[in-house]
């Protein structure tokens, strides 16, 4: 459960029902809003250009108001779904009830078993904004539909009968902006490794079906500093299934090598038939092209370092900001000061975070606050003064700041109201680099319009 | 008075020979010492010696506490200069000043005669008369096979440049690396300190020249690395 209340200014991430975009990011998969009218509203606000198949102003919802409160919403809720059916053309739904449904009790599990009775493939799942934040919310959103839908095809996907094929649980879809690209990039490097890969959400998902064969992998990979951890563990217990964890989104050379290392050894020990040999041959063809860029590159990172910024702080998830630090002070020479993390990580998994972060530097310490409350944060870095030109990561709410100080900035974080994210990948050896054109594309951008610092 | 003994040394002369306008006799102010003689030679040309020594003793007291501080953090460290003639000098007074060892340096160009043959025009002479001699000191044409192998012989723990691409060599040895264009950052007592601050900066920031040196490209064979850096040239080393 989260660990921080109170009133939050500036929140970078939303309630446990902003889970939908986990639904929607399944190709052809319904969210059927059994809330009020304004959940659907201002979670359509908060993502932006993020309606997918079927999400936005297209999700059914039941506009729960004083009526369903005081008699139920369950008939309205049940009317809804049937006219879904009728109107949508989906693989799959999945009920989610808000604040109020949640607090009056409407019993939406078995309302959608009237309807798998029927043999609709339906999930309802609990995600009153009280229960959790989005970035919890995506684990219950998963493991219910694990539990409600794939349960139903065990017999014909027996688990952990494919020993090359792994389940994927990295990014979080739309509340990673770089969800779409990450996802492709991801599927792309492990199959470079001989791995045959279940990616479940985006594009490059096959779908409900893709989803029915879930127990038969053989392992399961978690990318993700702490959200996720519940659905391979679920998994785990489940099917059987055993998972390796990287703890962060690896961006740049040496943790994409590092992640991929540790997939091929833990794939080999599960019997993957994978051969080790070919494996070791992708990572290095993969990180030789990104050493080529990076080596016509130093001239300018360290020429113009007296015009370039020297120093970074950013504001973003715990997986963005430990793998962007340790990625921008190892591989483009910025140095990382304070930095935060803003999803309001759960308090036992801060110790790990900490730690990790303090390992990107023996000789240096990396300032880093859990701080939900990004407008704290920038009352912070407000204070804060260094010598040079500085750089602010963030969220496009962070751009105001990053003027006031003089700062360069590059928006990566969610909101977005200033930026477009398409396909755009940052992990990986190409999504290093694509980081490094997004920062000096932006510094670079200033020159000869204003005097710089 | 001209800050470049390359670029500025022939104008200089013939303004002094053919018009009367006097060159002051000196190299440019870079150094402690000879930042002295700078101050005293213009207050001489300008009958203001009173002057130059208060500026002299003022600015001294302002920064030469901060220039001790950096020369304790730079003590021992080893470095190596590569630049066209003036500056190049000029950033060897500097490494001087603050106590780093100089040990060698790639120079586009040295002509004390042609520049105006006046012994106290000669940056490099008073470099070595401040300072001490600087071994592997090449005259080069911006020959970067030469600066290679030089510098993965010498591994100075800091490279210090002037001219573009110069430093990506530094880098791909993992030799924190530091080109500043302007000139003039350099210059007078408080230069001495623009530029320990950021040696030092660039020291302590080592980490991307130092993930660099595990991944680098290297173009050059196994054997031009083996010979010495002067071989092409006639006279060389043939080793």
């Amino acid at each position: 459960m989260s660990n921080f209340t109170g009133i939050v200014e500036q929140e970078r991430y939303t309630c446990a029902i902003g889970a939908l975009q986990t639904v929607v990011a399944i190709p052809k998969a319904v969210p059927i809003l059994h809330s009020g009218p304004g959940c659907g509203e201002m979670i359509a606000g908060f993502f932006e250009r993020s309606t997918g198949y079927a999400g936005g102003s297209t999700a059914p919802c039941t506009n729960f108001s004083e009526k369903e409160v005081v008699f139920g919403g369950i008939d309205r809720l049940r009317e809804i779904v049937r006219n879904t059916y009728r109107v949508l053309d989906t693989d799959l739904q999945v009920i989610m009830s808000g604040c109020t449904g949640g607090i009056v009790g409407d019993d939406i599990e078995s309302l959608a078993q009237e309807f798998a009775d029927e043999g609709k493939p339906i999930v309802a799942v609990d995600t009153p904004g009280f229960k959790a934040s989005n970035y919890e919310a995506h684990s219950i959103v998963v493991n219910a539909i694990v539990d409600q839908y794939v349960s139903l095809f065990e017999e014909e996907n027996e688990p952990r009968s494919e020993s090359a094929t792994v389940n994927l649980f990295a990014s979080i879809p739309y509340q990673d902006p770089f969800w779409k690209g990450n996802l492709r990039e991801y599927k792309r490097l492990l199959e470079g490794l001989g791995l045959k890969v279940n990616i479940l959400f985006g594009p490059e998902s096959g779908g409900v079906q893709e989803w029915r064969t879930i127990p038969r992998a053989n392992l399961n990979l978690l990318v993700s500093p702490w959200y996720g951890k519940p659905i391979v563990d679920h998994l785990s217990a489940r099917y059987g299934q055993p998972y390796t964890w990287y703890h962060r989104p690896p961006i740049g050379a040496n943790q994409t090598e590092e992640f991929l290392m540790q997939v091929v050894s833990f794939a080999l020990e599960q019997g993957a038939p994978i051969d080790e040999k070919v494996a070791a041959a992708f990572i290095r063809h993969e990180s030789d092209a990104y050493y080529e860029e990076i080596d016509s590159l130093a001239s300018f990172l360290l020429e113009f370092r007296y015009g370039l910024p020297n120093h970074v702080h950013i504001l973003h998830d715990a997986g963005y900001v430990a793998s962007l630090s340790r990625f921008l002070l190892h591989e483009v020479g910025l140095v990382p000061k304070e930095v935060f993390i803003t999803d309001n990580t759960p308090e036992k998994y801060q110790d790990a975070i900490r730690e990790d972060i303090a390992s990107i530097s023996a000789k240096r310490e990396i300032p880093v606050f859990f701080q939900p409350d990004a407008g704290k944060a920038q009352d912070l870095l407000r204070k804060l003064h260094y010598s040079g030109r500085g750089l602010i990561i963030g969220s496009g709410w962070d751009r105001d700041l990053a003027q006031e100080k003089g700062y360069d900035f590059l928006s990566a974080a969610l909101p977005s109201p200033y930026r477009l994210h398409l396909t755009t990948n940052y992990i990986g050896f190409t999504g290093g680099l694509r980081v490094i054109e997004d920062i000096y594309n932006g510094v670079l951008a200033t020159y000869g319009r204003e005097a710089t610092l | 008075m001209q800050a470049c003994s390359t670029l500025g040394s022939y104008l200089g002369a013939a303004l002094e020979q053919e018009f009367g306008v006097p060159e002051l006799p000196s190299a440019p102010p870079y150094g402690i010492a000879q930042t002295d003689r700078w101050f005293r030679a213009l207050g001489k040309l300008l009958g203001k010696e009173d002057i130059a020594e208060q500026v002299i003793a003022q600015k001294k007291a302002e920064f030469l506490p901060r220039m001790e501080a950096l020369r304790e953090k730079l003590a021992g460290k080893t470095a190596y200069v590569t630049a066209g003639a003036a500056h190049g000098h000029a950033l060897l007074d500097i490494l001087g000043e603050l106590g780093l060892n100089a040990r060698g340096a790639s120079i586009f160009h040295h002509d004390a005669k042609y520049d105006s043959d006046r012994p106290e025009n000669d940056q490099l002479a008073q470099r070595v008369q401040d300072y001490g001699d600087v071994p592997n000191f090449n005259v080069c044409n911006k020959q970067e096979f030469e600066l290679v192998n030089a510098l993965n012989r010498i591994r100075p723990d800091v490279l210090l440049a002037r001219h573009g691409g110069m430093t990506l060599w530094g880098a791909k040895f993992g030799i924190p690396s530091l080109l500043i264009g302007d000139e003039h950052y350099g210059m007078g007592y408080e230069g001495i300190v623009n530029y320990g601050e950021r040696i030092l900066e660039v020291l302590e920031n080592d980490e991307f020249v130092k993930n660099l040196e595990k991944h680098a490209v290297n173009p050059y064979t196994k054997w031009w690395l083996e010979q010495q850096p002067d071989y092409f040239l006639q006279g060389g080393k043939r080793a």
